[in-house]
């Protein structure tokens, strides 16, 4: 059919912001994150984030601290909510607008080429310093970079 | 960045139904709509739901008004109209076959996809008529669907 092609809006922060439900944003499009992710993917997101901490405290590392899924803005029409972060520095607003020291995705079956692809891209090109992927079923953790 | 069809989902009803908030399904494209319709649709919409079933009640049987409804075009095609006229009876928790009449509510950001994209989807389903209806301007333009 075709149709949509010329009428899809091209969608921007000031449309998602207002969106209910969970969504990413891709160059104008939206991407859903619904359902919640499996009970799986939280137990190992929860103790990656201790370990994160705890290790981060230790250090004795002031600036830098965990976080569990925040709002990425990389662009006007661009959001990601990447599963766990670092960041070092304040954040100041809603979303976070700067890119974090580390980004940990844990893949899942709808999320995994994307994982793997165009956020790997984009993380690159912001300058995250590392990006690591989780692989619960085959029990990796990988540096992408 | 070009974006490829592998990395934009094709999403379907089956996604769809999961989604929260007012969403649109085009051709598998999400379509966001506009937050909860303002009181003066509301009122528009009561009004004419009124008239319609009132209408209904004195000449017809089969068919009854509906406000609002998921109309299932598809597997990647679901869009909600406002108001509805469907003779036949609906089985499911959504409409799934052609229904004869069919109301929208004339909003600035949507005009385009309301006019072009949806006439011709109910032109292909076979929708009898379709009205929009202009709050502010008190038009309502009526389209039979050929």
């Amino acid at each position: 059919m075709g149709l949509a092609e010329k009428y899809i809006p091209h969608y921007t922060y000031d449309d998602w912001v207002r969106w209910e439900g969970r969504w990413e944003l891709i160059e104008g499009h939206p991407i859903a994150m619904s359902p919640m992710p499996v009970p799986e993917h939280q137990r190992v997101a929860a103790e990656l984030i201790t370990e994160l901490t705890l290790a981060l405290r230790k250090s004795g590392c002031k600036d830098c601290k965990a976080y569990d899924s925040i709002d990425y803005k990389i662009a006007e029409n661009t959001i990601f909510e990447p599963d766990i972060l670092i960041v070092c520095g304040k954040i100041n607003k809603s979303y976070l607008d700067f890119p974090p020291a580390v980004i940990i995705e844990i893949l899942s079956k709808s999320t995994e080429e994307r994982d793997r692809g165009i956020k790997y891209q984009y993380y690159e090109q912001e300058g995250v310093k590392y990006y690591l992927i989780v692989d619960i079923k085959k029990k990796t953790i990988k540096f992408m970079n | 960045m070009g974006l490829s069809n592998k990395i934009i989902p094709h999403y379907t009803y089956d996604d769809y139904i999961q989604w929260e908030g007012r969403w649109e399904l085009i051709e598998g494209h999400p379509i966001a709509m506009s937050p909860m319709p303002i009181p003066v649709h509301q009122q528009l919409s009561a009004n004419l739901i009124y008239e319609f079933k009132d209408e209904l009640k004195k000449k017809c049987k089969d068919c009854k008004v509906y406000s609002p409804l998921d109309y299932k075009v598809s597997e990647d095609t679901t869009i909600q109209p406002d108001v509805l006229i469907v003779c036949g009876k609906i089985k499911k928790s959504c409409l799934d076959f052609p229904l004869s009449w069919l109301l929208k509510f004339f909003s600035p950001s949507t005009t385009l996809r309301d006019r072009n994209t949806k006439y011709i989807i109910y032109q292909e389903q076979g929708v009898k008529y379709y009205l929009i209806v202009d709050a502010d301007k008190k038009v309502i333009e009526i389209y039979p669907v050929d």
